[in-house]
């Protein structure tokens, strides 16, 4: 069994792959023999088969660099990603973690064919999700890249600071369109990571609070690392996943498990919250 | 990037490898260069480093059953599972009681780095409306006490397949909490219905049609090839912090559920047809 996981020649789509969990994935994937196409607002350093600058949040960039890789695409990793809470207007945070994330992958889906697999990085920050559903499907129903921005415009409440909307508004996508997409043999699925190691987290400490983001690093007791988010994302968009779609993967070292068996005690973390 | 799983040389215990899907996952860890020992109550024609007979029931032949496997054990796959409907406490007795004992007899065998995987099902979704009633079997940790339980909380059991299931997934959240801390994953699937040996029970009981809604939206039964893949996954060293987790493996059935995709209502009518 030399290629369990069916990587090898495989056509992926890596966004995000100048840092971070994006870019530990496309080194995994590099190493298993897939032929890497990368999308970052930044330079990759990486060996990619090809490197395209593109703006999450200019619909246009999009399409341009989807239109320019050829071919058949097998499998798609959504990694970019912005903080919130602050650090960028809530709309922008919006545009490249959901309203960008769900155009880009609304544009692959036409070029997988009759098999194909994407997997988009969320949040633990997203848990949310189950208790503003309706809010969610209202927002699920616009597709189109103007209404979808004029919506969230006339929602700041919902929207709030952007992050956490914008990685619940991913979970419930994926869970919504996985229905639909396994009558075409494509599979969607998220993760939801626990805090991690990258660039990004300099920001989450500055605008969430420290204290907030160790409690949520409970009951792993540290910040987990890019490549222990990677391994997951590549795993779920594997061949070896099989049917697995619709699914919002905890990569938490047991958080949400925790939380929801009395384990991990939240109540640390809204003090922590609430005096931050 | 050749055991990117890390599978090679690990000394795996599989329950339930005589049919379905475990033994489609050992025979795939076995394909993984995994060392697998087996155990179930019959015979298992792969080759594998040790099989022993043991009935899940009994708390002797589970302790004898580990006893005879010497050394470190690095992952524990419980596959081993019985239908509902027929002898519900036997049903609840193997699903969880009997897998639950031999999972915290492997834990002390993992000297401090493990991965477990359990199949627990789609029929468990209950799980969270029942999280108040059975989280007393949480810390109820000794046979004989929660046998008792369960024969005090017969008509609760029920058919005995879904509140099984259900307990497994609470039993799989709560102990990773702790189990992280001794750096030991543990993780559970949620597989939607199968073309196993078991499905002609599921069939028999609750009927064709209820379980064809729950092969929505895929629209077929999976295969335990299907089933196989994720838990051999899910306890593979690249699945690096994966903990506390009741993956479905379902083709977005409990997806499709939460944004309206799947129809339930049928459901209701199947069942009350009969």
């Amino acid at each position: 069994m030399s290629d369990f996981l069916g990587y090898k020649g495989k056509r992926v789509i890596v966004s995000g792959c100048f840092s971070g969990m994006g870019e530990a994935t496309a080194r995994i994937l590099l190493d298993l023999g897939a032929e890497v196409h990368g999308f970052d607002y930044k330079d990759c350093a990486l060996p990619l088969a090809s490197f395209t600058r593109v703006d999450l949040r200019d619909p246009d960039s999009i399409e341009a660099g989807v239109a320019g890789i050829e071919g058949k695409i097998d499998a798609l990793f959504n990694c970019a990603g912005l903080p919130g809470a602050g650090a960028f207007a809530p709309i922008e945070t919006m545009k490249v973690n959901f309203i960008g994330t769900r155009h880009l992958t609304e544009q692959v889906i036409p070029r997988m064919g009759k098999k194909g697999a994407i997997v988009s990085i969320s949040s633990t920050g997203g848990l949310g999700w189950s208790m503003r559903i309706p809010v969610h499907m209202e927002l699920l129903q616009i597709t189109g890249w103007d209404e979808t921005v004029a919506w969230c415009d006339a929602h700041p409440d919902q929207m709030s600071e952007g992050y956490a909307f914008s990685k619940e508004a991913v979970i419930m996508y994926t869970q919504f369109r996985a229905a639909q997409l396994i009558k075409q043999g494509i599979r969607i699925n998220c993760s939801l990571p626990s805090p991690t190691q990258t660039p990004m987290m300099a920001s989450f400490h500055e605008h969430s609070g420290k204290a907030v983001v160790d409690a949520a690093a409970e009951p792993l007791g540290r910040y987990s690392t890019p490549e222990e988010q990677a391994g997951p994302l590549v795993l779920i968009n594997s061949d070896a996943a099989g049917i697995v779609t619709g699914v919002v993967l905890p990569v938490d070292g047991g958080f949400m498990g925790g939380v929801v068996t009395g384990q991990v005690d939240l109540s640390k973390m809204m003090a922590a919250a609430a005096g931050g | 990037m050749s055991d990117v799983l890390g599978y090679k040389g690990k000394r795996v215990l599989i329950t339930g490898c005589f049919s379905g899907m475990g033994h489609a996952a050992a025979k795939i860890l076995l394909d993984l260069g995994a060392e697998v020992h087996g155990f179930d109550m019959k015979e298992c024609d792969l080759p594998l480093a040790s099989f022993t007979k043991i009935d899940l029931r009994n708390k002797e032949s589970i302790e004898a059953g580990i006893a005879g496997v010497k050394g470190k054990i690095d992952k524990l796959f419980s596959c081993a599972g019985m239908p509902g409907g027929i002898a519900p406490l036997d049903c609840f007795t193997v699903n969880f009681i009997g897998n639950r004992h031999l999972t915290e007899q492997v834990i002390p065998r993992m000297e401090g780095s493990g991965a477990i995987c359990a199949i627990s099902s789609t029929a468990g979704m209950g799980w969270h409306g029942n999280l108040e009633r059975l989280m007393p079997l949480m810390h109820m940790t000794g046979w004989d006490e929660t046998v008792q339980w369960m024969n005090d909380n017969a008509d609760y059991v029920d058919e005995g397949y879904s509140r099984s299931k259900e307990a497994l997934i609470i039993y799989t959240q709560f102990r990773a909490a702790s189990l992280i801390k001794q750096g030991i994953r543990m993780n559970c699937s949620l597989p939607q219905p199968t073309a196993t040996p078991m499905m002609g029970d599921f069939e028999a009981a609750a009927g064709a049609a209820v379980i064809g809604v729950f092969a929505e939206p895929l629209g077929r039964y999976s295969t335990p090839e299907e089933q196989a893949g994720p838990i051999v996954v899910l306890n593979s060293d690249l699945m690096g912090i994966v903990n506390g987790v009741a993956l479905p493996v379902d083709g977005g059935f409990m997806g499709g559920l939460a944004t309206g995709q799947v129809d339930l209502s049928k459901l209701g009518e199947l069942m009350a047809a009969g």
